[in-house]
C-alpha cells in the first residue's frame, strides 16, 4: 500500500448514556453491519449511525479528533485500531468485581466512548471533503458544534475513495460504562472537554 | 465501478468490553484530482454558462476522441435524468413507507411536486426554483422515488420550529429567512417554518444515481413533507414573509472523478432591489449546527450587496437552538434555556426595535454566540473572483468545470465509455450520435 492516505478519526465520550436508547441503537446498528458492504450500503450505514450520534450531541462531554495527511496516516489508523481492538485481549481479567467497585465509587456518571476512524485516499474527493469539513479555526476545535460537524462528515464521503473504516463502542456491554475516574486516568488524557 | 460489495469486514466484536467493526475496501479508487486544462479552456469560451445551451468542443489534439462537454442539468433534461448511470439505482437512505401525514398514498402526487410546492403569492413566484421537483416528470425516476424521513431532519425540524416561532413574533412582515441546510434538513426546516413563512424553494439541479449532490434525498424528503406544506399553505396569509430554502450540499467539494456526475449548482436569490420590493428589510441566514458563521461561497457577493443596500443580514445556527438539560420537556430554546430564549431579539437588535416595531426589551443581550458577530464581508471565493458586470448576481461565472460533465464516445463496442480524461463521465455508446 502506498503512503498516499489521509487519516480521519473522531472519539467522543457520551455521558449519561443510560438515560436514553442511543447506545442501544448504535449497538444494534453496528451489530447489523454486514460482512460485505457495497458503496451505497456503506454510505447508508454511516448516515444512520452518525445521525444517531448527533442526536446525543447534548451528551458530548469529552472528545478528540484528528486529520492526518501523508506518510503517517496509515500508521495512525493502525495505531488507533490496534489499541482499541486490543481492549479485547484483557477482557477476562478486567471484568472482575474490583473494576465494578471502582465504577461505583468513582462517580454516578457513566460514559461510553464512540469512535469513528477512516483511511481515505489522499487527494481524492473524499479527502477534499474532509479538508473542507475540518477547516475549523483552532479556537473552535473543541466546541460541541465542531464535534457535531465532524460527526456528520462520514455521510458526505464518497466511499469509493475510502480505503478502510471502523467504528467502536467502548465498553460493549449496554449496561456498563466508563466512570469519571476512568476518564481521568492517563489512558484517556488525550480526551479534552467539549465546550 | 460496480456497486457490488466492496468493503469486507476485517474485524468485529460484540462483547462486554467492546462493540466494533472494521472494514477494508479492496477496490478503492485512487484517482486524484487533475488539472482541468480542457475544462478551464471551456469555461473561458463559455462565458457565464448561465444558459442551458450545450457546448460542443473538440478535445486537445493529443486526444483522438471527441467528447461533448455539457452543463449537467441540460444534459439530463435532454438525455434523461440518469444518463450514464448504467444500472445503478438511486441510493435512497432512510426511506419511509408513509408520508408525514401517515398516508401511503404519496405516490399520486409525485409527478405534480413542482406545481404543488410553488408558493401561492404572486409576488414570490418569480423566485421559486422548481428544477429539482420538475425532475419527477421522468417516469423512471418516479418509479424509484420513495419518501425519506431522516432522523437528522427531525432534529432540524424541531429546532426550526422553535426558531420560526421566535422570528415570527410580532408582525415580522419585513423579515425574510434563508435556510441553507443539507437537503433533507432544509426541507424539514422549511416544513417547520411553513406555519409562518412562505417556503420558496431554490433547488436547482436534478438527481443522478452517481451525483455529487444527493438531490434525490432532498426530493424524497419533499415528498415526505408534502402534506405538511399543503396544509400550512391553505392556512397561511398571502402577506406572510418568505423563507428561501437552499441545499447546502450544492457546493459539495468535488474534483474530477469519471464515476461521479457533477450535478452541483449555484444558489439563486432575489436581488437587493427585488427583496426591497417585497418589503424585506432584514434577513436571517440559517445554517446547520456546527457550521462556521459564514455564508457559503456562492452567496458572498449577494450578501455584501444586501448590506450595502441597507438590508441587514444576520446569521443563525440551528445549533444555537438547544434543549434545556434542566427540564424534561425536550423543547428547543435559543441559547438552551427559556431565559436566554427571550433574549433572541435583544441580542440580534440590541439597540433597535423588535421586528414588530416595538422597542426592544431593555434586558442585556446575549453575546455568547459567535453567530451574533456575523456580518457579510467581501472575500475571495471561487465565484466572486469571476463575477463580471459589476452587479452582484449578474454575470456570475462558475469556476472551471463546475457543474459540467463530459460525455465521450468510446469507440470500443458496447462498453461504458471509461474516459482517459479526468472530469469525464462515461456513457454507453450506440445511442449517441454526437
Amino acid at each position: 500500500m502506498s503512503d498516499d492516505y489521509t487519516f480521519f478519526g473522531v472519539q467522543i465520550a457520551l455521558r449519561d448514556f443510560q438515560k436514553d436508547d442511543v447506545r442501544a441503537r448504535l449497538h444494534a446498528l453496528i451489530r447489523e453491519g454486514s460482512e460485505a458492504q457495497a458503496l451505497h450500503e456503506k454510505r447508508a450505514f454511516w448516515k444512520r449511525l452518525t445521525a444517531i450520534v448527533n442526536e446525543a450531541a447534548p451528551a458530548f462531554e469529552r472528545g478528540h479528533w484528528d486529520l492526518i495527511r501523508g506518510s503517517k496516516a496509515e500508521g495512525e489508523f493502525e495505531t488507533w485500531t490496534s489499541e482499541i481492538e486490543g481492549a479485547l485481549a484483557s477482557e477476562p481479567e478486567e471484568m472482575g468485581a474490583a473494576t465494578d467497585e471502582v465504577h461505583r465509587l468513582s462517580s454516578e456518571r457513566y460514559y461510553v466512548l464512540v469512535t469513528f476512524l477512516f483511511l481515505v485516499v489522499e487527494g481524492s474527493n473524499s479527502d477534499l471533503t474532509l479538508g473542507e469539513r475540518c477547516d475549523i479555526p483552532e479556537k473552535a476545535w473543541r466546541t460541541r458544534e465542531t464535534f457535531q460537524r465532524l460527526v456528520a462528515t462520514p455521510a458526505l464521503l464518497n466511499f469509493a475513495n475510502v480505503r478502510a473504516d471502523a467504528v467502536y463502542l467502548l465498553p460493549g456491554n449496554d449496561s456498563d460504562g466508563l466512570s469519571t475516574f476512568d476518564l481521568a486516568t492517563a489512558d484517556y488524557a488525550y480526551l479534552e472537554p467539549i465546550d | 465501478v460496480s456497486d457490488a460489495a466492496e468493503f469486507l469486514l476485517k474485524f468485529s466484536a460484540d462483547g462486554d468490553e467492546l462493540v466494533g467493526a472494521r472494514w477494508w475496501n479492496y477496490s478503492v479508487r485512487v484517482e486524484r484530482h487533475f488539472p482541468r486544462r480542457d475544462l478551464a479552456k471551456l469555461a473561458l469560451v463559455g462565458g457565464g454558462l448561465a444558459t442551458a445551451a450545450l457546448l460542443y468542443l473538440a478535445l486537445d489534439d493529443d486526444d483522438p476522441d471527441e467528447a461533448e462537454i455539457a452543463e449537467a442539468l441540460a444534459l439530463q433534461q435532454r438525455e434523461g435524468w440518469d444518463i450514464g448511470g448504467g444500472t445503478t439505482a438511486l441510493n435512497l437512505v432512510e426511506t419511509s413507507p408513509v408520508d408525514v401525514a401517515g398516508s401511503t398514498e404519496w405516490g399520486r402526487d409525485v409527478a405534480r411536486l413542482a406545481t404543488l410546492l410553488e408558493p401561492r403569492p404572486l409576488r414570490l413566484k418569480p423566485y421559486y426554483v422548481s428544477t429539482l421537483f420538475q425532475s419527477t416528470s421522468q417516469r423512471t425516476l418516479r418509479e424509484q422515488l420513495r419518501p425519506v424521513h431522516a432522523a437528522s431532519a427531525d432534529v432540524a425540524h424541531a429546532r426550526a420550529a422553535a426558531l420560526s416561532e421566535l422570528i415570527a413574533e410580532g408582525a415580522a412582515n419585513d423579515v425574510a429567512v434563508i435556510l441553507d441546510l443539507p437537503g433533507e434538513e432544509a426541507v424539514a426546516a422549511a416544513a417547520a417554518f411553513s406555519r409562518h413563512f412562505w417556503p420558496v424553494f431554490g433547488f436547482g439541479n436534478w438527481p443522478h444515481p452517481r451525483g455529487v449532490v444527493d438531490s434525490h434525498q432532498t426530493l424524497a424528503a419533499a415528498l415526505y413533507y408534502l402534506p405538511r406544506f399543503q396544509e400550512t399553505a391553505a392556512q397561511l396569509g398571502p402577506d406572510r414573509p418568505p423563507v428561501f430554502v437552499l441545499d447546502a450540499a450544492r457546493l459539495t467539494p468535488y474534483a474530477d472523478d469519471p464515476n461521479q456526475f457533477d450535478n452541483r449548482y449555484l444558489a439563486k436569490l432575489p436581488s437587493a432591489e427585488n427583496l426591497q420590493a417585497l418589503g424585506v428589510k432584514r434577513l436571517f441566514y440559517v445554517r446547520a449546527a456546527g457550521t462556521e458563521p459564514v455564508e457559503l461561497d456562492d452567496l458572498n457577493d449577494e450578501f455584501v450587496a444586501f448590506e450595502a443596500a441597507g438590508l441587514e443580514v444576520r446569521f443563525v445556527s440551528l445549533g444555537d437552538l438547544k434543549t434545556d438539560e434542566r427540564t424534561a420537556d425536550n423543547r428547543y430554546y435559543w441559547g438552551g434555556s427559556p431565559y436566554s430564549h427571550v433574549l433572541f431579539w435583544p441580542s440580534y437588535r440590541p439597540y433597535g426595535t423588535g421586528f414588530d416595531g416595538r422597542p426592544a426589551p431593555s434586558t442585556q443581550p446575549v453575546r455568547a454566540f459567535r453567530s451574533l458577530d456575523y456580518r457579510p464581508v467581501r472575500r475571495e471565493t471561487q465565484f466572486s473572483s469571476r463575477t463580471v458586470g459589476g452587479i452582484a448576481g449578474v454575470g456570475k461565472q462558475k469556476p472551471s468545470g463546475f457543474g459540467l460533465v463530459s460525455l465521450r464516445q468510446d469507440r470500443s463496442v458496447g462498453s461504458v465509455g471509461a474516459s482517459r480524461r479526468s472530469g469525464s463521465f462515461g456513457r454507453f455508446t450506440g445511442s449517441y450520435s454526437g
